[in-house]
């Protein structure tokens, strides 16, 4: 319930790139008993579930459309909607489209390679318990993010954007993700630190699990395609920009080109043609009140997968 | 799923968990890790020794609160005290598939674990399949009455198996049976009459190796979880003395191995060391390969930016009408 006694509505929604309808379908299945075990505990009333799709061709045809509406009706899903974009909007740009279709209090993020824990909606409201929360972030399987919390209270620098509920206050304050300056990767953490700056909280609640589709190769290190290497390089040095951390793009942009690898490359051109332009954002938090740059993190960590 | 995989409705493996009575909540992520499978060519056996039909109602809310797709694929027996059989053997005479793994409570596997051993099955001839696992440590707590399992350190994989190795396997296991499928008819058939139950599975577990060898799939797809304090659990202390007994009873004659099977183990321990000589030679010279392609990307960049400087210099800037004199006056010169 939210402070006035009313029970909030939610909206789930799905940035869809190029994915495999089982996938889709296997999703949608976990959200099933997991939108009914929230409505059932009363934490929430109606509820929606938005896919956004960024593929070049859609990736669902209408008679599945039509069959994943019947199967989430039947868990307890008033609205179905599925849009095709058209054209790749990233995660940023697409959540953002579904963010302006959603109507409700609440907006659960999932990534279509998740499966969701049957406790996993109702355990992110518990995690909402108090109105300067923005932001909950979920607890992901099979590799959990490292980075640090506090045990109380659940607070945390920031939250990935793979499971994450948000206030609908804090989507209209911030203006929602910057799709304009990230594509699809650190636009969670540039989202949080935002939401952030505008004096919420972000927490994170572990008892609110899902299952992240990652692996780790034989070297127990996790695998990272060549679109994760380029983005996260490029978003990078958009973060250090960002918030005030011109010494860091430095550092960053040597470190890259010294990697040898042309994804790091690239992305260092990238952001020097944008540079070169003025095309850079105004950088905030100066003083540094939320940003927390640790080593090549964006937290303190309790540990680095590539240690 | 790649194309060379066989239909997703067979059980290509069952998953055998046996949580002592008291350690429901435990299971709760292995089984969300197996409802998360990329492939449904498995299901999920859990088998609750000295359970009485009370005891098991934790186990079944857990499994009932997952969407039916994957609730209908799992089957929960309690195994009566009075019952002389190892969850193992029983799990071989009640499964349909043509594997076992073995999948710790507390543990969880990797979405992709179900399509490894599919895959890699229907081209083993009912070998046993071997997969890597990795280590995690781990803190168990409880937060308003619910576990609350956190990570402290991050996954270590065992080493990379360039050859699987069963003496090395056979010596130091990544956890009791973990880390393996096995095919379910050796398992059946393989044993003899009388072992104590805990034995029975080592036994077992040797026995299909000797007999059908192993095929090793490479692939990380088991995340054994460690409680920070505690270095073992009652599950592994319990396989530990297992297996230690079962080696007893092959120095005493007691179980007695096929012929050919220690010739067959010792050439695949040579081989598995010669291979794993060539890998580390060729690991050495990735590195060094890597080493030379970063010491010139950092040279390009220099170059690029020293061109770059020298583009934007004044100096550059004010000779521009006199380089575009000297390309005119070419043009002019190759003209007819």
């Amino acid at each position: 319930m939210d402070q006035n006694g009313a029970i909030p509505s939610l909206a789930v929604q799905v940035v869809l790139f190029e994915h495999q309808l089982r996938s889709i379908e296997k999703l949608a299945a976990s959200l099933g008993p997991a939108i009914a075990r929230v409505r059932h505990d009363a934490l929430i009333g109606e509820v929606s579930v938005l896919m956004g799709d960024s593929s070049p061709e859609p990736a669902l045809t209408d008679g599945e459309v039509e069959s994943l509406r019947t199967s989430l009706v039947a868990a307890g899903v008033h609205r179905f909607d599925y849009f095709f974009f058209a054209r790749n909007r990233g995660s940023a740009g697409g959540n953002n489209d579904l963010f302006a279709e959603a109507e409700s209090d609440l907006v659960a993020i999932i990534n279509p390679d998740c499966y969701a824990d049957p406790r996993l909606l109702a355990e992110l409201c518990r995690g909402m318990d108090d109105a300067v929360i923005g932001i909950v972030e979920g607890r992901q399987l099979p590799l959990e993010h490292p980075k640090e919390f506090d045990r109380q209270t659940g607070d945390t620098s920031w939250a990935s954007g793979a499971c994450m509920l948000v206030r609908r206050e804090v989507i209209m304050c911030t203006g929602g993700f910057d799709e304009a300056n990230f594509f699809m990767y650190c636009d969670d953490v540039d989202f949080s630190w935002r939401t952030r700056l505008a004096g919420y909280r972000v927490v994170y609640q572990p008892t609110a699990r899902v299952f992240h589709d990652k692996r780790l190769d034989p070297q127990g290190q996790v695998e990272a395609g060549e679109a994760e290497v380029y983005f996260s390089a490029e978003a990078a040095l958009m973060m250090a920009w960002k918030y005030a951390r011109p010494d860091l793009v430095e550092k960053w942009s040597a470190g890259l080109v010294a990697s040898g690898l042309p994804a790091h490359a690239k992305a260092v051109e990238a952001f020097e043609e944008r540079r070169a332009r003025g095309d850079l954002p105004q950088p905030l938090d100066p003083e540094g009140h939320v940003a927390q740059f640790v080593g090549y993190n964006y937290a303190a960590h309790r540990f680095l997968y590539d240690e | 799923m790649t194309s060379d995989q066989p239909d997703a409705v067979l059980p290509w493996v069952t998953a055998l968990i046996a949580p002592r009575t008291d350690e429901a909540e435990l299971i709760a992520e292995t089984l969300l890790s197996l409802a998360a499978q990329t492939c449904d060519a498995f299901d999920v056996m859990i088998v609750v020794p000295e359970a009485s039909a009370e005891a098991l109602v934790p186990f079944r809310d857990l499994i009932a609160a997952f969407d039916v797709g994957f609730s209908e694929r799992v089957r929960l027996t309690a195994l009566p005290a009075t019952r002389p059989e190892s969850p193992l053997l029983l799990c071989a005479r009640m499964s349909e598939a043509r594997y076992i793994s073995v999948v710790r409570p507390l543990d969880i596997v990797f979405g992709h674990w179900a399509e490894t051993i599919a895959t890699n099955g229907a081209r083993a001839d009912d070998r046993v399949l071997t997969f890597l696992t990795a280590t995690q440590v781990v803190e168990c707590e409880h937060r308003r009455g619910d576990p609350v399992v956190t990570t402290v350190g991050p996954p270590r994989s065992s080493e990379p198996t360039v050859s699987f190795d069963l003496l090395e396997f056979l010596d130091s296991p990544p956890g009791p049976a973990l880390g393996c499928a096995l095919p379910r008819h050796a398992v059946a058939r393989a044993l003899p009459p009388g072992l104590p139950a805990g034995t029975e599975e080592w036994a077992a577990q040797l026995i299909a190796f000797l007999a059908n060898g192993s095929h090793d799939t490479g692939e990380v797809t088991y995340l054994r979880r460690v409680k920070e304090d505690t270095a073992t659990s009652p599950h592994e202390r319990a396989w530990e003395r297992d297996r230690t007994e079962v080696l007893a009873l092959l120095d005493h004659g007691t179980l007695t191995l096929g012929s050919g099977m220690l010739t067959a183990l010792q050439s695949s321990h040579r081989r598995a060391a010669g291979e794993r000589d060539d890998w580390c030679e060729l690991e050495h010279q990735l590195a060094a390969a890597r080493e030379a392609c970063a010491t010139h990307a950092a040279a390009e960049q220099t170059v690029r930016r020293q061109m770059e400087e020298l583009r934007q210099s004044a100096s550059w800037r004010l000779s521009a009408p006199l380089r575009a004199l000297g390309g005119a006056a070419r043009r002019l010169r190759r003209m007819p």
